[in-house]
């Protein structure tokens, strides 16, 4: 790797020692900072695709928009971040931005809802876009269509058509890959891969080091603001011998198509205690006005102690089902039964646990507040889930979404009537070391207490490690 | 290097807004303070009736000049705003209760909040003045009828803001889960949403403040509001309209001042309590 760059000469992107910090004001006038990256540096040469490789919220994103010069008001950088050589001014991050160096958003939400799509990719450069969207794989016609008429895949094309037109030297693609199918991923990849040509670059930031390492030539791996190792794809193999860093070799083999941090063999599935009810969901249906069924006359039944894996992509509805079967919404027809009763208790026996942490506890309270909520103690559950006494009393916004998350699983497990929990995602956020050590806690609680789990995700091999069986979305619906 | 430089930049600017925040708020509080005291200190012998001295215009002994009893302005401008301020505390205060319970009697389900909607558009879509007159008028004039209506006619815009927070609360994850959890509205009420409305809670109530200090003195101008023996900034201003033709251009110009002032103050202060509380996603200024 290392001759390649000399033969490639000057890097495209230089980041050098780059920190980022938010100003912040904690009640009144004690002036604080949170420090998001820290001594950051990466080179990217022509021809060449880097990852950086992160959890969520540790601070990717911005390391995207500091390079675009589109950070928030209230961020302070320091180190340098240079572009061909030379240092990225302010007034040149304004005239590369769109130009040179373009970015590939994150959500499809991203594109104006009221603008023709063929607007939108012009609106970069007024230029004859035929080209570039044969390049992406779009018909033509797509120019006189409005975003809501696109499909979730066509709107990520789009969004590479208005990256593209005005062929930028690089190519910051922001997560363009959340949880989508397997045959959307090959193409999205395939895709990327055809946008570097020998004097282009691209830096492609996702939490998913499965996606990066197939699409990536060097792999950085971001924990809390820092790099811990930049290495080639390569090394990102087997048990991860070549790795250098710990923690990159522990998130490597956290995956769960690797080893998954087995620490301990699970126990069995205990028999079915009799006086434990089955949550079944008898012919279930629903759909939101004005769209097709999300999925009609849907049957499912988990018993108690049972890990069922729900598999499906995302878009598929799961989680407005999961919302149905832990009673947040309601079906249009049939009935969510425990047992043979409809749920009437208070305090619902069916507990879910959401994909965001962060928006499932209160931000204008301190953590601890939740026991409260509960109204119940355990202490060995929460010693099980890994939850220290020192972050009671922080407020949510200073604790990792990984904490964040263990909190809410430990407020849905110590509910009094907790039967069922329903997992929407619960760690498709966080990463693989995080995520290992979450269902690990959550897999030996439910065999304890008898706890019927289902976890939904888009992540098939995830669920081959968790479950006693999965089912596919697409055939129950 | 020209980075550092930039960030510096971002820096100071980011600097001189919280220290122009934490002036206004407290320049604002130490000459509302000044205002508030030095007019509670007023006795009446202050204010006597000097016949010999009256109207005379502004001078060092008399710096907003006398009037036409020749009692000195100064005093009685002072007391006229201490009397108003008076019933703005207590017009905002009875204005800010009522927004927050019709917000959330919004959140309690559709028909509810359809018609808090419609109240807000109802009261939004007649002149304030209007419905001021009016419900002070039916409430039997005076300092109650005021008050009443001062109260009556100043929720709906906070009103409108708070309910669209508690809708955005209500269909929050957490409480969802609260729900879920077994956790009744009044539960959520108190533990969920009032957290986040009562900063809200706090500038609404000073920003409502000028507002209702205006109207005050404007209806009791107009002669509908209180009673012509209070020592109202309102009547002072209506009073003296009767001397300006004479020349005696003081008695309505300095009172009427001092009104703007303190008006400006409160805006003042408001603004800058809800930078400090939210300096980065409130309205920029």
């Amino acid at each position: 790797m290392v001759s390649n760059n000399k033969m490639n000469g000057q890097p495209l992107l230089e980041v050098k020692d780059f920190s980022l910090r938010f100003l912040q004001y904690e009640r009144g006038l004690r002036e604080t900072y949170l420090e998001v990256i820290r001594n950051f540096s990466l080179c990217i040469y022509p021809g060449e695709i880097v990852a950086v490789v992160g959890a969520s919220g540790s601070g990717k994103s911005l390391l995207a928009d500091a390079i675009l010069g589109i950070l928030p008001e209230n961020a302070r950088t320091d180190g340098t971040l240079q572009y061909k050589g030379e240092e990225l001014t302010e007034k040149r991050q304004m005239k590369l931005r769109g130009n040179e160096i373009s970015l590939i958003p994150q959500s499809v939400m991203a594109l104006d809802p009221l603008m023709k799509t063929g607007k939108q990719i012009q609106s970069n450069k007024k230029r004859a876009s035929r080209s570039v969207l044969e390049r992406v794989g779009l018909k033509e016609n797509v120019v006189d269509l409005y975003p809501f008429e696109l499909s979730g895949g066509m709107s990520r094309r789009v969004l590479v058509a208005t990256a593209i037109t005005a062929s930028p030297t690089l190519i910051i693609a922001d997560e363009p890959t959340p949880g989508i199918d397997p045959e959307a991923l090959d193409d999205t990849i395939k895709q990327l891969r055809q946008l570097v040509t020998a004097d282009k670059g691209m830096m492609f930031i996702t939490h998913d080091i499965a996606v990066a390492a197939r699409l990536a030539d060097r792999i950085a791996v971001f924990n809390e603001g820092e790099t811990v190792e930049i290495a080639p794809v390569a090394h990102f193999s087997g048990k991860g011998e070549r790795l250098e860093h710990p923690f990159t070799k522990a998130l490597w083999n956290a995956l769960p198509q690797n080893e998954f941090i087995m620490t301990s063999p699970l126990e069995e599935k205990k028999q079915g205690n009799k006086k434990q009810q089955v949550l079944h969901a008898k012919g279930i249906s629903y759909r939101y006005p004005g769209s097709p069924w999300l999925f009609k006359n849907l049957q499912l039944s988990i018993e108690p102690g049972e890990v069922v894996g729900l598999f499906g992509y995302s878009g598929a509805g799961k989680s407005t089902m999961a919302q149905i079967l832990a009673g947040y919404m309601f079906p249009l027809e049939g009935e969510v039964l425990l047992d043979v009763k409809r749920i009437k208790e208070d305090v619902n026996p069916v507990q879910m646990v959401w994909q965001h942490p962060e928006q499932a506890i209160n931000p204008r309270w301190r953590v601890e507040k939740i026991f409260q909520e509960v109204g119940t103690w355990d202490a060995e559950l929460l010693d099980i889930l890994g939850i220290r006494k020192e972050w009671f009393k922080r407020w949510p916004s200073e604790l990792s979404g990984g904490e964040l998350q263990r909190f809410s699983v430990a407020r849905a497990l110590m509910s009094e009537n907790i039967r069922y929990l329903i997992a929407d995602e619960m760690t498709t956020m966080l990463d693989a070391v995080t995520q290992a050590q979450i269902w690990l806690a959550v897999l030996k609680l439910a065999r304890q207490r008898g706890i019927g789990v289902l976890a939904v995700s888009h992540d098939h091999q995830l669920l081959e490690k968790i479950s006693d069986r999965i089912i596919d979305f697409t055939d129950i619906r | 290097m020209k980075a550092q430089s930039m960030s510096r930049k971002t820096h100071s600017f980011n600097w001189s807004v919280r220290r122009r925040t934490v002036a206004g708020i407290l320049f604002a509080s130490i000459l509302l303070l000044g205002i508030i005291i030095s007019g509670l200190l007023i006795q009446t012998d202050n204010i006597a009736i000097n016949l010999e001295g009256k109207n005379r215009a502004p001078s060092l002994e008399h710096l907003f000049g006398t009037d036409w009893l020749g009692r000195d302005m100064l005093m009685r401008t002072l007391k006229g705003l201490i009397f108003s301020i008076g019933v703005g505390i207590l017009a905002a205060c009875s204005s800010t209760i009522i927004a927050l319970l019709l917000s959330l009697v919004a959140a309690w389900n559709k028909l509810a909040d359809r018609i808090v909607t419609w109240l807000i558009d109802l009261f939004l879509s007649m002149p304030h003045i209007v419905t001021l007159i009016l419900i002070s008028f039916a409430a039997g004039g005076g300092f109650k009828g005021v008050v009443i209506g001062l109260s009556l006619t100043h929720w709906p815009s906070l009103a409108r803001l708070l309910r669209s927070e508690v809708l955005q609360l209500k269909t929050a994850e957490y409480t969802k889960i609260s729900r879920q959890l077994g956790k009744r509205e009044r539960w959520i009420a108190r533990n969920h949403y009032l957290p986040h409305l009562i900063p809200q809670l706090i500038v609404g109530f000073i920003l409502l403040f000028p507002h209702v200090i205006l109207h005050e003195a404007a209806i009791t101008f107009l002669g509908f509001g209180l009673s012509t023996e209070t020592p109202a900034i309102g009547i002072i201003l209506s009073e003296s309209m009767r001397y300006l033709s004479t020349g005696a251009w003081w008695l309505a110009f300095f009172p009427g001042l001092a009104l703007l002032v303190v008006v400006g103050l409160f805006d003042l202060f408001g603004r800058s309590v809800r930078k400090f509380v939210d300096p980065f996603h409130g309205q920029r200024g």
